[in-house]
C-alpha cells in the first residue's frame, strides 16, 4: 500500500498532495472516497446527534449501579471494592514495569479523574412518585385509571447530561462515595510508580515468579472474597466478569491437559480426550448451558449433586469444561507448530518426557498460540451474555429487567439500556483483541514471512 | 526449585486452587438429598425461594433494585411469614411463562406463584400440585381505544400479541376457531417485549388474564399516555394459585392452609390491625383454631399443619405481616383497578368463588 | 514388591499396559454410567407422540410453521428446518458481506479500509445476543408501521411486522418434484461438464463444457417445469386490510421478527469474523503473484478474481468451515428473540412433557448431523481447490 503519512506538521500542499495520492489517484478510488466518506459523516451525524440531544441519560444514571453489581447487598460492596483495587493495583503495577514512561500515563489518569470527581457535582437525578388519575373513553365504553406513576427528574449542573451519565457511570457505580472511586485512581498512579520503582528487577526471576503467582492468585481471592454472600446476589457486569474469570481460569487448564492428552503415548487417554473434545464441540454452549440448569435426577445419583449445586457455580463449571475443549484445540495447533527437531533433540538429550514438555515443547507451544488463546477467551467473555438466555441476571438480562420494570421512566430507552450494556461487553473484549493484537506483535507470530 | 519440579508445583498449585473453588462451591451447596421434602429444605436454608412474575402490575413486578411487590408476591411472604414468622425470609427469582414449570421441577424454587392457570394437564403431565385458587380469571383481548373495536368478534384479521408458553394460546386460538375468525399470532417472551409490541403496532391487540391487561391498561395510560380498552368477552377459565410439586405433601398442605387460612380470616374479620387483639381474645372458636389459641381459656387445638415444623400460630404471622385475603387484594390488585365487589373473586357471602374448607 | 511394581512403570511397554487399562476401564465405567442413566430414561419416548400443544408461525416456509396438533416428533423436526432455514441465508449473506468487507479492509483507500475496521471491532466485540436483542426489540420497533406501506409498492414491504417479499407458491401436490428434477439435472450437468474438460485436455479442442452443463441444466429445468403443469407461481406481497380495519400482509410471504432479528444479527456478526478471515488469507498471498500478474497485464478485476481469490480460497477454508459451524450453532441463541428454531421448540416440548434426555438428545443429533454436513461440503470444496 503506498501511504504517504500525513502528521500534523505537513503544509496545505503536501496534505493536498496526500489526498491525491491516496484518495483521488483513480476514478475508481474518487468514487470510493466520496462514497465512504459520506457514510462515515452520516455515521458520525447520528451518533452526535442521538449522544447530545436524543438519548435519556438520565434513565442510565440513575440506573448505574443496576449495570454494575445489580441488587448485590449494599453493606457488602466492600468486598468488590477490595476486588477491584486488588485489579487495578496489580494491573498498575504490571504496566508501570514493562512501560518506559510514566509522565504521560500519570496525565490521562489524572484528566480522567479530574473529569470523573468533578462533573457530577451540582447535577442530580431521582425519581418522583406522583398521584395520577386518568379517563380512558373508547365509544361509550369509560374506564378510570388511578394510581402512582413514576417520573424521572433530573436537575442538571453545568455538564451535559451524557457527559454527566458516563462521569457518574465511571465515579460511584456502586452508588459508593466519590472517595473510593479517588482512591482507585489513586492506587492507578501509585502502582505505576511502584512498578518503576521495581522495574530494575523486572529480569529477576523471583520478582517474575512472585508477580506471576499474585496473577494466579488474584482470581481465586475474588472468589474467596466472595464467601459468605449468597450467590444468588451476584448480578450485572460483576457476574459476567465473576464467570468469565473462573471459567476462562480453569478453561486454560482443562484445555491443556485435553491438549497433553491427545498427543498422549497412550492409546486410551487419547481416545478419552479426543471423544471428549468431539462431543463437547458438538453441542452449542447455550444447549450445554439449558442442559446444566435443568438437569435434575435423568443422570442418576451425578446428575442429582451436580443439580443441588448453585446455579452460578454449576454456570462456571459448564464455562471451565465447554471453554476447555476449545483452548484444547488452540494448544494442540501450537504443539503442532513446534518443530520436530526440539522434540527430537531433547529426546536425545535424555530429558524425561516431563522435562521435555515442562522445558522445551509447552513454552514455545503455547507462546506461539497466545493470541488464539486470547481470542477464545474473548469469545468466553462474550459468551457469558448467554446467561440472560438462563434466567441468571447478568448484565443483559438486568437491562432486560430494567426496561421491563420502569416502564413508568424507561419506555422506549431501548437504546440508551443496550447501547451501556453493548460498551460493557464491547470494552472488555476489545481490551482483550488489543491485549491480543500486542502480544502478536510481540511474538513476531502471524505475521507475513 | 529446579524447572523440573515449577511444572509439579504449578499442577500441585492448580489442584490446591481446584479444591479451594469446590469448598466454596459447597459452601453453598444446599447438599440436601434431593428425596428430602421441601418444607424440611427451607427450614434448613433459613428463607424460601419464590418463582413470581417480574412484569405484571398487581400480581408481581420485580423491580430492577430487587424489591418485590403484587399479589403474588404477597403469597410468597405470608408463606415466609407462616414457615419463618418473618415475611421478608423470602428471595424471588424469576419464572417466565416459558421455564416455570422447569424451574419448578428443577428444584429452583420451592413455590410457583405466577398467576399460573390450573389445568388438567399441568395437574397431571407436569407432576404440578395445586393449591387453592387465589384469583379467579379468564383470558381476555386488549386494544387501542382508537380503534374502534368494542368486541372480540370484531378481530378478524388483526395481529394479537401472546406471551409464549401460557394457556392464553390455546384459549384464543379455540376462541376464534369456533367462530370462524382468522388472526396472527406474534408471540413473544415477556411482557415488556410485548408491551413494546403494541406501543409500536407490531399487533393490534393484547391478549392475556383480564386481571393483567387491566394493570397494563394502567400503565400504559399512566406511562406512555396510550389509551387501551380491554374487550367484554371473556375467552376461558383461568383459576389462577399456587403451585408445588407432586409428591411433596408436607409443604403443599402449608401452601394449601395458608391461602386458605387468609380467607377465613377474611370471613371472620381478622386483619393484621385486630389480630394481636384477636389472638389474645377469640371471639369464637373458628379464629381461635385459626390463630393456633385456645378459646375461652382451653387449650390450643393443634391442627397438624407441617406436622409441628412450623408453630400452630403460624397464621398469626401471617395475617399480622401481610394481611388477610381481603387486605392483600386491595393493596395490590385493587391499586391497578380490578374492582373486587360483585367480581369472581368476592367472598362467598357475597356471591363469589372465594371459600375456603373449615380450618378444624 | 514395591521394586517391582516400580520395574513395571518403568518399563514403557508394561506400563503403556497399565495406563490403557486404567484410563480404559475409567472411561468406559463413565461412559456406561451415562449410557445406562440415558437409556433407563429414555426408554419411555411415548412423549413424543403427544400434541405439541400451541402453535408457532415464525416459521418462514408454511410447512415448518408448528401447529398445536401435531405430534411432538413433527414438532421437533419442524424446528429443525426452522434452525436450517436461518442458518442456511445466515451463512450465504455473511460470506458476501464478509468478503465485502475484507476486501474493503485491504483497499487503497485510507477512509475505506478504516470504516472496515470501525465495522469488523464493532461486531466482532459484541455478544452476538445482544445484537439480537438490539435489532428485535430495538431497532425491529424504530421500523415504520405497516399502514404506511414503506417499501416498492406490490414488491416488498418493510414493517415493524416484518419485511413482506415476493415468494414462489406451489400450484398442486406434487410441486416438489420440480426441485428433484433440479438436483437430478445438476449432477448430470456437472458429471458432463467433468468429462466434456477431460475430452478437452486429452484432445487440446476446446469441447465447450461450460455451455453444455449450461445447456443441460436449463433445458431440464424448462422442460420439466412446463411437463408438472407449472408446478410453482410468483405471489406478490400486498397490504390488505380487514373489515375491521386491521392491516395484514396478503399475498408474497412475510419475513417475521423473530426470523429477521435472527437472520441479520447472524449476518452482521459472523461477517466480522468472516472479513478477518478473509483480510488475513488474502494477505497472505506471496505479493509476487500480484506482481507478476500485473507485469502480464491483468487489469485489477482479473488480478483479484483470477490470481488473488483461488489462492486465497485454499488458506481460507478451514477457517471458513469453522465459522460456519459456530453460525449453526450460535442460531439457537435465537430462541429469546421467540423465533421458533429447535431449542425453543424442545424447551416448550420439555416444559410441557418434561422429557429433558430425550429432547436433548435430538438437538445433539441435529447440531452433529448439520455440522457434519457443513463439514462435508467445506471439505469437498476444499479438496477441489487444494493445488493437485
Amino acid at each position: 500500500m503506498t501511504t504517504v503519512t500525513a502528521t500534523s506538521q505537513s503544509t496545505l500542499a503536501e496534505r493536498v498532495a496526500w489526498a491525491k495520492a491516496n484518495l483521488f489517484n483513480s476514478r475508481g478510488n474518487s468514487v470510493l472516497t466520496v462514497v465512504s466518506l459520506g457514510t462515515a459523516a452520516l455515521l458520525i451525524f447520528l451518533a452526535v446527534r442521538y449522544v447530545l440531544f436524543q438519548a435519556n441519560w438520565g434513565l442510565v444514571a440513575i440506573n448505574r449501579r443496576l449495570f454494575f453489581i445489580g441488587s448485590y447487598p449494599p453493606d457488602e460492596t466492600l468486598r468488590i471494592w477490595i476486588a477491584i483495587f486488588l485489579v487495578v493495583g496489580l494491573i498498575s503495577i504490571t504496566y508501570g514495569i514493562w512501560s518506559g514512561r510514566l509522565r504521560p500515563y500519570l496525565m490521562v489518569i489524572g484528566v480522567i479523574a479530574a473529569i470523573v470527581l468533578t462533573l457530577g457535582l451540582g447535577t442530580d437525578v431521582r425519581i418522583e412518585a406522583r398521584e395520577f388519575t386518568d379517563v380512558i373513553q373508547a365509544g361509550e365504553q369509560t374506564t378510570t385509571v388511578s394510581g402512582i406513576n413514576n417520573v424521572l427528574v433530573m436537575e442538571q449542573g453545568w455538564a451535559p447530561s451524557w457527559l454527566y451519565a458516563i462521569s457518574l457511570g465511571l465515579a460511584v457505580p456502586f452508588g459508593s462515595t466519590w472517595l473510593l472511586m479517588a482512591a482507585v485512581f489513586a492506587t492507578l498512579a501509585a502502582g505505576a510508580w511502584v512498578g518503576q520503582r521495581i522495574a530494575p528487577w523486572r529480569s529477576n526471576p523471583i520478582m517474575l515468579q512472585g508477580l506471576g503467582a499474585l496473577w494466579v492468585l488474584l482470581i481465586p481471592t475474588i472468589v474467596l472474597l466472595q464467601i459468605g454472600v449468597s450467590s444468588n446476589s451476584w448480578e450485572s457486569a460483576f457476574l459476567d466478569v465473576l464467570v468469565f474469570v473462573v471459567g476462562g481460569f480453569f478453561s486454560f487448564f482443562i484445555g491443556l491437559a485435553l491438549a497433553l492428552g491427545r498427543i498422549s503415548p497412550y492409546a486410551s487417554i487419547r481416545v478419552a480426550s479426543v471423544g471428549y473434545i468431539e462431543v463437547v464441540r458438538a453441542a452449542p454452549l447455550l444447549v450445554w448451558l439449558l442442559f446444566a440448569t435443568f438437569l435434575q435426577d435423568e443422570l442418576g445419583p451425578i446428575g442429582e449433586s451436580f443439580s443441588s449445586i448453585d446455579l452460578v457455580y454449576r454456570v462456571m463449571i459448564v464455562f471451565a469444561f465447554f471453554g476447555g475443549a476449545y483452548i484444547a484445540e488452540v494448544i494442540r495447533g501450537g504443539l503442532q507448530s513446534v518443530p520436530r527437531g526440539q522434540w527430537e533433540a531433547s529426546q536425545s538429550l535424555g530429558l524425561s518426557s516431563m522435562q521435555m514438555y515442562a522445558l522445551i515443547v509447552l513454552p514455545q507451544a503455547i507462546r506461539a498460540v497466545i493470541p488464539a488463546i486470547i481470542g477464545r477467551f474473548i469469545a468466553l467473555w462474550k459468551d457469558t451474555a448467554l446467561l440472560a438466555a438462563i434466567s441468571l441476571v447478568n448484565t443483559l438480562e438486568k437491562s432486560k429487567k430494567i426496561l421491563s420494570g420502569q416502564t413508568d421512566i424507561a419506555e422506549g430507552a431501548f437504546f440508551e439500556v443496550y447501547i451501556v450494556v453493548g460498551l460493557i461487553y464491547w470494552a472488555v473484549s476489545y481490551m482483550l483483541s488489543r491485549l491480543g493484537g500486542a502480544a502478536e506483535a510481540r511474538l513476531g507470530v502471524g505475521q507475513r514471512r | 526449585m529446579n524447572r523440573h519440579g515449577r511444572l509439579v508445583s504449578l499442577f500441585a498449585v492448580m489442584a490446591a486452587l481446584l479444591v479451594v473453588f469446590v469448598v466454596a462451591a459447597c459452601e453453598s451447596d444446599d447438599g440436601e438429598d434431593a428425596r428430602e421434602n421441601t418444607l424440611d429444605v427451607i427450614i434448613e436454608r433459613g428463607n424460601l425461594i419464590c418463582g413470581v412474575k417480574a412484569d405484571t402490575p398487581g400480581f408481581g413486578v420485580l423491580n430492577p433494585d430487587g424489591s418485590a411487590e403484587g399479589n403474588d408476591v404477597d403469597y410468597c411472604r405470608a408463606l415466609a411469614a407462616a414457615v419463618f414468622g418473618d415475611a421478608s425470609k423470602v428471595e424471588f427469582k424469576e419464572a417466565t411463562s416459558a421455564n416455570r414449570f422447569e424451574l419448578l421441577a428443577a428444584k429452583e424454587i420451592d413455590v410457583l406463584i405466577r398467576t399460573t392457570t390450573w389445568t388438567a394437564s399441568r395437574d397431571a403431565d407436569l407432576e404440578v400440585a395445586y393449591a387453592p385458587t387465589t384469583f379467579y380469571d379468564g383470558a381476555g383481548i386488549m386494544v387501542h381505544a382508537g380503534s374502534g373495536v368494542g368486541s372480540v368478534n370484531e378481530l378478524g384479521g388483526s395481529t394479537i400479541c401472546i406471551l409464549d408458553g401460557t394457556s392464553t394460546q390455546g384459549a384464543v386460538s379455540d376462541y376464534f376457531a369456533e367462530n370462524g375468525l382468522t388472526y396472527s399470532e406474534l408471540t413473544l417472551q415477556d411482557n415488556a417485549a410485548i408491551r413494546g409490541a403494541f406501543i409500536g403496532g407490531q399487533c393490534d391487540a393484547w391478549s392475556s388474564d383480564k386481571s393483567q391487561l387491566g394493570g397494563h391498561q394502567f400503565t400504559l395510560k399512566s406511562d406512555d399516555g396510550i389509551d387501551a380498552v380491554v374487550l367484554p368477552e371473556t375467552l376461558s377459565k383461568e383459576p389462577l394459585g399456587p403451585s408445588v410439586r407432586d409428591y411433596d405433601s408436607e409443604w403443599e398442605d402449608v401452601v394449601r392452609w395458608v391461602v386458605n387460612g387468609m380467607i377465613i380470616a377474611e370471613e371472620q374479620g381478622v386483619t393484621s390491625a385486630n389480630v394481636s387483639a384477636m389472638a389474645a381474645n377469640p371471639p369464637n372458636n373458628t379464629v381461635a383454631r385459626l390463630l393456633g389459641v385456645g378459646f375461652d381459656g382451653g387449650a390450643p387445638s393443634n391442627l397438624g399443619i407441617g406436622h409441628g415444623k412450623i408453630p400452630g400460630t403460624f397464621m398469626q404471622s401471617v395475617i399480622s405481616q401481610v394481611g388477610n385475603y381481603g387486605e392483600a387484594y386491595d393493596a395490590t390488585l385493587e391499586a391497578v383497578g380490578l374492582t373486587r365487589a360483585g367480581s369472581l373473586n368476592d367472598s362467598y357471602v357475597n356471591g363469589g368463588l372465594i371459600y375456603s374448607p373449615p380450618m378444624r | 514388591m514395591k521394586e517391582y511394581l516400580l520395574d513395571v512403570w518403568n518399563h514403557s511397554n508394561s506400563r503403556a499396559r497399565v495406563v490403557n487399562i486404567v484410563v480404559g476401564v475409567a472411561a468406559a465405567l463413565i461412559a456406561l454410567y451415562l449410557v445406562y442413566s440415558i437409556f433407563s430414561n429414555l426408554f419411555d419416548f411415548r412423549f413424543i407422540t403427544g400434541p405439541y400443544g400451541s402453535p408457532d408461525r415464525s416459521s418462514i416456509f408454511s410447512a415448518l410453521e408448528v401447529e398445536a396438533s401435531d405430534p411432538r416428533w413433527l414438532g421437533m423436526l419442524k424446528g429443525a428446518g426452522n434452525t436450517i432455514s436461518v442458518v442456511v441465508f445466515a451463512i450465504a449473506l455473511s460470506s458476501f458481506l464478509g468478503l465485502a468487507v475484507g476486501v474493503a479492509r485491504l483497499a487503497n483507500n485510507p477512509i475505506l479500509t478504516r470504516l472496515g475496521k470501525v465495522y469488523v471491532e464493532t461486531f466482532r466485540n459484541l455478544p452476538l445476543l445482544l445484537i439480537m436483542f438490539f435489532f428485535a426489540f430495538g431497532v425491529f420497533r424504530a421500523l415504520p408501521q405497516i399502514q404506511s406501506r414503506t417499501g416498492i409498492d406490490g414488491f416488498f414491504y418493510v414493517s415493524n411486522r416484518g419485511l413482506a417479499i415476493p415468494w414462489l407458491e406451489p400450484t398442486h401436490s406434487m410441486w416438489w418434484i420440480w426441485p428433484l428434477v433440479l438436483v437430478a439435472a445438476a449432477v448430470v450437468a456437472v458429471a458432463v461438464r467433468r468429462r466434456k474438460d477431460r475430452q478437452e485436455e486429452e484432445t487440446g479442442q476446446s469441447m465447450r463444457g461450460n455451455t453444455w452443463a449450461a445447456g443441460i441444466f436449463l433445458g431440464a429445468a424448462v422442460v420439466s417445469f412446463l411437463a408438472l403443469l407449472l408446478p410453482l407461481r410468483l405471489t406478490l406481497p400486498d397490504v390488505a386490510q380487514s373489515e375491521s380495519g386491521f392491516f395484514t400482509y396478503a399475498g408474497g410471504n412475510q419475513l417475521g421478527l423473530g426470523y429477521i432479528s435472527a437472520l441479520v444479527s447472524l449476518t452482521l456478526y459472523f461477517s466480522a469474523f468472516i472479513a478477518e478471515i478473509v483480510r488475513g488469507s488474502i494477505q497472505a498471498v506471496p505479493h509476487g503473484q500480484v506482481e507478476a500478474a500485473s507485469s502480464l497485464g491483468f487489469t485489477v478485476y482479473q488480478r483479484f478474481t483470477l490470481i488473488v481469490l483461488p489462492q486465497a480460497l485454499r488458506i481460507m477454508i478451514p477457517a471458513l468451515n469453522n465459522e460456519y459451524q459456530n453460525a449453526n450453532k450460535d442460531s439457537t441463541l435465537a430462541h429469546v428473540i421467540a423465533y421458533g428454531e429447535i431449542v425453543l421448540i424442545s424447551n416448550r416440548i420439555v416444559n410441557n412433557a418434561g422429557n429433558l434426555l430425550q429432547t436433548y438428545l435430538f438437538i445433539f443429533l441435529v447440531f452433529i448431523i448439520t455440522n457434519l454436513i457443513i463439514s462435508t461440503i467445506m471439505n469437498t470444496i476444499n479438496r477441489n481447490v487444494q493445488l493437485k
